[in-house]
């Protein structure tokens, strides 16, 4: 960087943190050294930082503390369902599948087989009822990509809450954020299955048509 | 798969114990970094641990206990906030705190620390998790990423967004 460059506000902010590499952070001091607007930002940063260093949590009473497992163990003593309610969940989460399954090429667009063309013609929340209803599926039917679907697989392992997923999925809206998560997407594109989808995590879910390079054609 | 992580995984209630032991006051500090009310905070981190128990023979080891509970503190906090409604302080109402009268020293620091209060509690959900992970529990982006479920650079981005939010509404603090 020459010193009369000014620096990104992100590495400004890096540096008021202090977690600039050491050959960066003399980068920035040089330029610090006249450039007003930068060196007052990063006062301005640093301010900051102290006031939020003074928000405290509040200490529970130790009464809390003292019966803290007791109580989670109180919730947690086991709960015995009758064995009729939880097959005919089993049974009805079961169908739900195979209906969906069925539901998705046949009934959206006929004659169709292309899980593309399926997709491009819903709408996001459409998408999003699909990927709530049966996420293993849906995954397999966008084309997700193999790694995309085994993260899923693992994260609905240890959570098993769909609705927490979607929203992870989507919700973001800083166009920064979203850009540096299509970055992170084509450092990955090589492990990618060719011709096929990608949900992009951003605001909403979007597509892209097969082949086409990730944040042009989306 | 650490020991504590296999032996809890496998349903061994010491090991549930130790869990306790070890990341309760996290997680609570967390869930009140999130949620910004102290009795909410307590019932979550309780909830929380319940969800941890009834879910742990899922746990896979793939990842830390640490940041497994960590993603289920985030997700069931999150569904509180959505809950609730209302995420975000208005920005009009964290302006009115900025013009109230100042007396004197000490309610001027009372006045600056609920001002501070309420401008972590106006940062959208996902900033305001990520913002205590980082600046106050001193998390790696790496680890903060992990828990999230994002990349590292998604993390940062959430980050420098906070930030960058804080700075504004706290600087406008200032020069009133």
């Amino acid at each position: 960087m020459m010193a009369d460059e000014h620096p990104a506000r992100d590495d400004l902010i890096d540096f008021a943190e202090g977690e600039t590499s050491p050959e960066r952070s003399k980068q920035i001091e040089a330029h610090l050294e006249f450039c007003k607007s930068c060196r007052s930002y990063v006062a301005s940063v640093e301010k900051t930082l102290s006031f939020l260093g003074m928000d405290t949590v509040p200490e529970p009473s130790p009464g809390y503390w003292a019966y803290f497992e007791q109580r989670v163990r109180e919730r947690v003593r086991p709960q015995h369902r009758p064995l009729i309610f939880a097959l005919a969940s089993g049974l009805a989460a079961a169908a739900a599948v195979l209906v969906l399954l069925w539901w998705l090429p046949q009934a959206r667009v006929p004659h169709m087989q292309s899980t593309e063309i399926i997709m491009a013609e819903m709408t996001t929340g459409e998408i999003l009822d699909v990927i709530s209803e049966s996420p293993y599926a849906s995954l397999v039917l966008l084309g997700a990509a193999e790694e995309d679907i085994r993260q899923v697989e693992t994260y609905l392992a240890e959570t098993e809450d769909v609705y927490d997923l979607v929203d992870q999925l989507s919700g973001a809206e800083e166009e920064s954020f979203i850009n540096s998560l299509r970055e992170s997407m084509q450092e990955n594109e090589s492990k990618r299955i060719e011709g096929t989808q990608y949900l992009i995590p951003g605001d909403g879910i979007r597509y892209c048509a097969p082949l086409v390079p990730l944040g042009k054609g989306c | 798969m650490s020991d504590l992580g296999g032996r809890f995984a496998s349903g061994d209630e010491e090991a549930f114990t130790q869990v306790i032991e070890r990341y309760s006051r996290k997680v609570y500090a967390l869930c009140y970094r999130i949620l910004r009310d102290e009795e909410d905070a307590k019932d979550m981190a309780q909830e929380v641990f319940v969800r941890v128990y009834s879910k742990r023979t899922s746990f896979r080891g793939r990842s830390s206990v640490y940041t497994w509970i960590y993603r289920i503190t985030l997700n069931m906090c999150f569904s509180q906030l959505k809950k609730r409604k209302a995420t975000m302080i208005p920005l009009d109402d964290v302006e009115r705190t900025l013009t109230a009268p100042r007396v004197d020293d000490e309610s001027k620091q009372a006045e600056l620390e609920r001002l501070v209060s309420r401008a972590l509690g106006g940062l959208p959900a996902k900033q305001r998790a990520v913002f205590a992970m980082r600046f106050y529990q001193r998390m790696t982006f790496r680890e903060i990423s992990e828990v999230m479920g994002t990349t590292v650079g998604a993390a940062k981005a959430n980050h420098h967004f906070a930030v960058e939010h804080l700075r504004r509404i706290l600087g406008e603090a200032r020069e009133k």
